[in-house]
């Protein structure tokens, strides 16, 4: 069994933490973790119905190495070459970066599982982002399409940068944050990976016949105006007139939002069969506050209902990085 | 007994009892003709101890002290109720304050003078009861006696230890001090699913002027000398950073306690009347003991 090895520095760790705080509970669920060449991402099962992705991507990092440890024996070899015979280490040093071009493979991943609050609180220990819903509070409208109503506000005063180590087989995340001179070193210890994913399965299973990528604020608005007290929420997509609603109902009555194919509402939209399925609200609120950092969401239906909402959210200057949600339809 | 006062820093006050409000209902507070002590023991499911001492010229004017007790008077009140009648005087333009009985009950009682709207002066008479303790109860206040420290250090900026603490509390219920004489200072944390440190250097190692002893003498200045308390004790210690301290000291005497001495800095008095030599307006001392696990 190949070990592999992990190292990456961040110079700036605030799509990091607006990433896996749109994801995180209040509940402590493992979240998967799975470092490959593309990047990180990070899985929540918060019930048997919902499941919560988070992607970083290699090139958010200053530094990323994924490797496959060399076997003890070449280790030691290494170990012992240090002294001051400039040959025999030039030498060992090309051997040592041919390896790495073979041993980054495709392939090479490091999985695990661990409790994303405390990961959390390790890198926000020098100050948090508060994700807050005041409206008080304006961004500045420069010509991102950012309506969102959530905004963040930034607790550290100057940047923290992040220095990620991890070995598989010593089962231990490392992280060293520094922000203005102080140092702190956390050593996380991880659990074995999750290998279920039974909701990805579901929603890859059956064909795609919907899809459509419309502007987060509208979606936004409409789930601001549909009220808790709501057992289930309808999703009809179809080709003819309203192409997309939502309903949801409750003691009080029924609210119906209609959206028309209107491109400024709905960017995309491909439509293979009329589809109309029934989420728990309780479900869909998990994904709320990955919904108000967006800018842009995709919706994909499969045959049974099952729906991904993927949400493109804005980090640093013009950089994005994606949350998405599976939701299991509720049994009618 | 009498005790009557003219109050020319409610600030400072309000800003010393903030300090201290979430540690327990009430607060102690022992009157003598040259220092004003506030004192905060017997806190429940803890033994932190806070005392702290100002001198009478900060808080007082026209102060006048009378008790058959050495005139030394000692009170026990409810700090947010002081804090209360503070906050409403900070617009005054006089507080006066004196002990008296109000319905046959003793009284802290506090004179407010206002302007409102300019002309028309507004008085308000704010009365808070108070227990006075007679010489059985001040007996059971004793402020603890520490052995000779092994290491002492200037604390980084309260409010940086704040975040990080806030933090390091809903990961671990302990808390591990250590510093050295190379003015490095270290908060450690450490459980069955996480450890966490957090490394401070280039901090200051204070003179105190304390008598050389061979303790510290032999001791290299790299090596540290460590304590392990309630993350929940430190960090009512570090609520204090609200009276915005001129300087904070770590005192730490190994498997026995941490002290903390929170100085006091006057914004309003000027700086001719600084005392250089021991930079002091005055403290609040915190006694946290060691936990050994």
């Amino acid at each position: 069994m190949e070990s592999y090895s992990f190292k990456a520095t961040l110079n700036n760790i605030k799509p990091l933490i607006i990433l896996l705080k749109a994801i995180a509970s209040s509940q402590n669920y493992n979240t998967n973790c799975l470092i490959s060449n593309y990047g990180i991402k990070f899985s929540l099962q918060s019930s048997s119905t919902v499941e919560a992705r988070a992607y970083i991507q290699k090139t958010y990092f200053q530094e990323y190495t994924l490797e496959i440890n060399k076997n003890n024996d070449n280790q030691e070899i290494i170990s012992q070459t240090q002294e001051p015979n400039d040959n025999v280490n030039i030498k060992e040093n090309s051997e040592f970066s041919n390896n790495e071009i073979n041993n980054s493979n495709k392939n090479s991943e490091i999985i695990f599982s661990l409790n994303i609050n405390t990961l959390l609180d390790c890198l926000t220990i020098f100050g948090g982002f508060q994700l807050s819903n005041t409206n008080s509070i304006k961004n500045s409208r420069n010509d991102k399409s950012s309506n969102s109503d959530i905004n963040i506000i930034d607790n550290s005063k100057s940047r923290t940068t992040l220095r990620m180590e991890c070995n598989s087989s010593n089962k231990r995340l490392d992280l060293l944050l520094e922000d203005n001179g102080v140092i702190t070193v956390c050593k996380l210890n991880t659990f074995e990976f999750n290998e279920t994913s039974e909701i990805e399965e579901m929603f890859k299973q059956f064909p795609l016949i919907n899809h459509l990528i419309l502007n987060s604020k509208w979606l936004n608005d409409a789930f601001s105006t549909i009220d808790s007290s709501c057992d289930e929420i309808t999703l009809r997509i179809s080709n003819e007139i309203p192409y997309f609603e939502i309903t949801a109902t409750n003691v009080s009555g029924t609210i119906k939002i209609e959206y028309s194919k209107n491109p400024e509402v709905i960017e995309t939209f491909n439509c293979k069969a009329t589809s109309i399925f029934s989420y728990n609200y309780s479900l869909i609120t998990s994904m709320f506050k990955a919904l108000a950092l967006s800018t842009k969401t995709q919706i994909k239906t499969n045959s049974k209902g099952v729906i991904q909402f993927q949400f493109m959210i804005p980090t640093i200057d013009t950089s994005v990085c994606f949350v998405d949600y599976i939701i299991i339809p509720s049994i009618e | 007994m009498r005790m009557k006062a003219k109050v020319i820093n409610t600030i400072l006050f309000t800003k010393m009892l903030q300090s201290v409000e979430k540690l327990n209902k009430t607060c102690v507070i022992k009157f003598t003709k040259d220092k004003i002590y506030l004192i905060v023991s017997k806190i429940e499911l803890t033994e932190l101890q806070v005392w702290g001492q100002v001198a009478v010229d900060l808080l007082f004017e026209e102060f006048i002290i009378e008790s058959a007790n050495n005139n030394e008077i000692w009170i026990e009140l409810r700090t947010d109720q002081v804090i209360r009648v503070l906050k409403s005087a900070q617009a005054a333009i006089d507080v006066y304050c004196k002990l008296t009985k109000k319905t046959g009950l003793p009284s802290l009682s506090f004179n407010i003078k206002s302007m409102y709207r300019g002309d028309n002066p507004v008085l308000l008479v704010q009365d808070i009861p108070i227990r006075v303790l007679n010489l059985y109860h001040i007996n059971e206040y004793k402020e603890p006696m520490v052995p000779q420290p092994h290491v002492h250090i200037l604390m980084p900026p309260l409010v940086s230890v704040r975040t990080i603490i806030d933090r390091m509390k809903s990961m671990s219920n302990y808390l591990t001090i250590s510093a050295n004489f190379n003015g490095e200072f270290i908060l450690k944390i450490e459980t069955e699913a996480v450890s966490v440190e957090t490394y401070f250097k280039d901090l200051i190692s204070p003179d105190l002027n304390q008598v050389n002893n061979s303790s510290q003498q032999d001791k290299p200045k790299n090596q540290f000398s460590e304590c392990q308390i309630s993350i929940i004790d430190f960090e009512k210690f570090v609520h204090s950073y609200v009276i915005n301290p001129s300087s904070v000291i770590c005192s730490i005497i190994e498997n026995f306690a941490v002290v903390f001495y929170v100085y006091v800095k006057n914004e309003t008095m000027s700086y001719m009347d600084y005392d250089q030599e021991t930079r002091q307006f005055g403290a609040l001392t915190y006694y946290i003991p060691a936990i050994i696990t």
